[in-house]
């Protein structure tokens, strides 16, 4: 984990040096003010949730692994900004990932006469939800390539939400003599987490009129969110990840 | 000085001469599909005498294992009137015989109309028991072979001493007994919930346990039989009660009980866990349902007062009336509820159900006799032979003339074969449940050939059961060992006054060249001469030399010890008549071997080499 943050941290680093080095680029046709983008698109690249729970049955610990699917999947997101100075603008982007999808579990459940002699059961949970719900505010570059074109570069804070659903218990089926136990399902209950993490990307506007116009954006959010195990436990979640959107522009 | 247990005396014609006396009126019934025209022989006989009522069809049923197959028990009767233990298993192959087993009795000569009135044959087993009966079922009437050839009508009747007793329906004297026990030598409820504890040396354990009304039970519900296991607290008064056939049945306050399932009585742990280990053996390796073979509940009583050793009583005794296994006081402390000998005395429970719904008899005790000296030595210099007179008080006789019972001048010497035999079954199945658990080699905790290590430092040894000797009652300096085969069995002289008899203290280890007083009685030494039969079992898995008779074995091998298993217990379970010589036993086994793997497979050549090893063949 401590890795990919660093890993992330450099990249934000680099994002704002960027930002940094276009600030003192010359100016061309000096953009509207208010911009509007309102997209759709594809998040890429999201890291995927792996749980252990341990758990006490028949007077001896077992145990399962979840592993949760990734968040890639369908993106909303809407974001403004607000011209300061030259280029130089803030904004603040909303953006929606949710999605459903099953979690892979292995369980090794305790024998019940004796110690020791754990059966192995695997299967996929139902359905589970994903949610990520980001804020972000972020410094802006805007710089235009033509009088109907622009490139904006922007990074800054993300504030994430997280709804997931997590296992809490498989369920399983044995009979006398309980020598093999066969999945039956996992029950699960949804957690809900929040974090600061960061966002940094490059917008490409097109308009084909003043105010309309379309675009794409690329960006990185990235957030670290800690949810509760069924045991107690943290299991750490990498919210957001590589997020491509194309949609409308407004500008005024 | 003496013991009264006793028992009818089988005798047959079939047997070696130095082992087993010669009887023409009592025929051991012993042929399979190798000997066809001795098969075809028996099989006409069976079919005449059931057509003249001699033999009663009481049970026929399909083979567990074994497809195609089907066995049928014949119940003999004379002149009307049930031969106890007489009669014949015979399995059949598609509806063709395949092997007959039994014992029938010829030339019985007595009347059938008794002249005491079965009331009257009550009050004198109630005489003799200062106990009532244990059901209110009437005596039964039967024709009984006693030792010496003799044959009375009898009634039986059960008592609430555990005892079965034989009334002469003609003289109203009490001839024979028979002890109920089979003793090892010294809804409220809603959730199973497992806990934990340590058994008697320290090793943790499940307890499959019931949650009760804030309490955990000792009530196993996770098996399809459940076990419960009583904690009678050394109340023995209230052993006594739930050991009576017409005493209360448990109560929820009987049940062992832990507050929070960390289960601290070792005792406890050890005989309810060992219970389901065997529950599982006997379902895992053998598909047999419990020990009744139908699930029924099984209970078992620990911390029972100051009784030194395991039992199984089978019903109407126990806490429900259906039987029970018990177990008492280990040396040094602490219960005697090590796996093997709780799987021992839940084996004498197998044994007693599968033999009785077979044949509608238990399996019995069963006598055989050898020629032994006309005379011998006491231990005090006196000379003693056949018309020694001793005076005998006690036992429900008071100052009566016995003698040793003799024939042809000689005194007979007399083997409890049955009992030896079940006993044997017991401690095979003592240690294959070991090997189910524990991992050799051999130790307490370990998989091994010896009985009760787990608590005292030796016991018998299947492996190598003279390296054990046996241990003799205070103020007796004997020693012999356990047997390893036929011709060093152990016997007992017997005493008699025409009407009861009494086993005597000196008996012999040599068939009767030498006599010598015995450590104790043991219950006829059943205990003692089992090692025989179980010795074979050894010799068939793990091969080797049997000392005494200087035989080998090729055994099966460790890894293939699951067949030797199957082919023994299959035999108790599904083929066995329930009164038996040890040859007839060791056919059977043998038959069973051949049911299930075939007379060509290493399994069978195993068993075969190793019942012969230890005179058995």
């Amino acid at each position: 984990m401590e890795s990919a943050r660093s890993a992330i941290g450099k990249g934000l680093s680099a994002t704002l040096g960027a930002l940094l080095m276009l600030a003192h680029a010359p100016a061309a046709a000096q953009p509207s003010r208010i911009s509007i983008a309102i997209n759709g698109g594809q998040q890429m690249q999201s890291v995927g949730i792996t749980d252990n729970v341990v758990f006490t049955e028949f007077a001896e610990q077992g145990d399962f692994d979840s592993s949760y699917p990734d968040a890639n999947g369908p993106l909303f997101d809407v974001t403004g900004r607000v011209r300061l100075v030259g280029n130089l603008a803030v904004g603040t982007g909303v953006s929606m990932a949710s999605q459903r999808g099953n979690a892979h579990l292995t369980a090794r459940l305790p024998y019940p006469f004796r110690f020791s002699r754990h059966r192995v059961v695997e299967g996929r949970s139902a359905a589970l939800q994903r949610q990520e719900l980001t804020v972000n505010v972020h410094a802006a570059w805007i710089v235009p390539l033509a009088a109907s074109a622009d490139v904006t570069l922007f990074g800054g804070p993300t504030f994430v939400s997280l709804k997931q659903d997590l296992v809490d218990r498989v369920e399983y089926d044995h009979a006398y003599p309980y020598l093999v136990a066969s999945y039956t399902g996992a029950a699960h209950s949804l957690r809900s987490e929040s974090a600061v993490g960061f966002v940094a990307g490059a917008d490409v506007a097109y308009y084909f009129s003043r105010v309309a116009g379309v675009g794409g954006t690329v960006q990185l959010n990235r957030a670290w969110i800690a949810l509760s195990s069924a045991d107690g436990g943290i299991v750490e979640v990498d919210t957001g990840g590589l997020q491509a959107t194309a949609g409308l522009r407004i500008r005024f | 000085m003496f013991v009264a247990a006793f028992g009818s005396a089988m005798l047959s014609a079939q047997e070696p001469e130095w082992v087993i006396e010669r009887n023409q009126r009592q025929i051991a019934i012993r042929a399979a599909s190798a000997d066809l025209p001795e098969l075809r022989r028996l099989d006409a006989r069976v079919d005449a005498m059931s057509r003249a009522g001699e033999l009663e069809l009481v049970s026929r049923r399909a083979d567990r294992q074994v497809s195609g197959r089907a066995h049928e028990y014949f119940r003999e009767y004379y002149r009307g009137v049930p031969v106890y233990g007489g009669g014949v298993s015979r399995q059949l192959r598609r509806g063709v015989t395949e092997s007959i087993f039994g014992t029938l009795h010829e030339a019985i000569g007595v009347s059938t109309i008794p002249s005491v009135a079965p009331a009257d044959a009550m009050a004198r087993m109630e005489a003799w028991s200062g106990a009532g009966p244990a059901t209110d079922d009437p005596p039964e009437l039967v024709v009984m072979s006693l030792p010496g050839a003799r044959y009375v009508l009898a009634y039986r009747g059960v008592m609430r001493d555990r005892t079965t007793y034989f009334v002469n329906a003609h003289t109203g004297a009490v001839v024979w007994r028979e002890q109920a026990f089979n003793e090892q030598s010294r809804n409220t409820h809603v959730l199973s919930s497992v806990g934990v504890g340590a058994g008697i040396r320290g090793q943790r354990k499940k307890v499959s346990a019931s949650r009760s009304g804030g309490m955990f039970e000792a009530y196993d519900r996770l098996r399809p039989a459940e076990i419960v296991t009583l904690d009678l607290r050394d109340n023995e008064p209230r052993v006594d009660a739930l050991l009576d056939p017409r005493g209360p049945k448990w109560a929820p306050s009987d049940v062992a009980t832990d507050s929070d399932n960390n289960w601290n009585d070792p005792g406890v742990v050890d005989v309810h866990a060992h219970a389901g280990f065997t529950y599982d053996y006997l379902a895992a390796r053998h598909e047999w349902d419990g020990v009744d073979g139908a699930d029924g509940r099984i209970m078992a009583m620990v911390n029972i007062g100051d009784i030194f050793y395991g039992f199984f009583t089978p019903p109407p005794f126990g806490p429900e009336k259906t039987g029970t296994v018990g177990f008492g006081i280990a040396p040094g402390g602490g219960a005697r509820a090590s796996l093997d000998v709780v799987a021992h005395e839940l084996m004498h429970a197998v044994t007693f159900h599968s033999v009785r719904r077979r044949t509608g008899r238990p399996f019995l005790d069963s006598y055989f006799s050898v020629a032994g000296p006309a005379d011998f030595t006491l231990e005090d210099g006196r000379r003693a032979d056949c018309d020694t007179t001793w005076r005998v008080s006690g036992e429900g006789v008071e100052n009566r003339v016995f003698r040793l019972l003799c024939r042809d001048g000689k005194i007979r010497l007399f083997l409890n074969a049955g009992g030896a035999i079940n006993e044997a079954f017991s401690d095979i199945v003592g240690t294959s449940v070991e090997f189910m658990v524990h991992e050799p080699p051999m130790g307490p905790l370990r998989a091994d050939y010896v009985m009760f290590e787990d608590y005292r430092p030796f016991g018998r040894s299947l492996e190598d059961p003279r390296s054990v000797p046996i241990l003799a009652r205070p103020g007796v300096d004997v020693r012999i060992q356990y047997p390893e085969a036929l011709r060093n069995v152990i016997l007992f002289m017997l005493l008699t006054d025409g009407e009861t008899a009494f086993f005597h203290e000196y008996g012999s280890d040599d068939l009767g060249e030498t006599i010598v007083r015995l450590p104790s009685f043991d219950y006829d030494g059943v205990h003692w001469n089992s090692t025989i039969l179980s010795h074979a079992f050894y010799l068939a898995i793990e091969g080797g030399e049997n000392r005494t008779t200087g035989l080998s074995v090729t055994g099966v091998g460790a890894a293939n010890r699951e067949q030797v298993e199957r082919a023994f217990v299959r035999a108790m379970t599904d083929l066995m008549p329930p009164s038996v010589s040890f040859f007839t036993a060791a056919d059977v086994i043998r038959q069973s071997a051949d049911d299930l793997f075939g007379r060509d497979s290493d399994v069978y050549r195993a068993i075969d080499e190793a019942l012969t090893a230890v005179d058995l063949d």
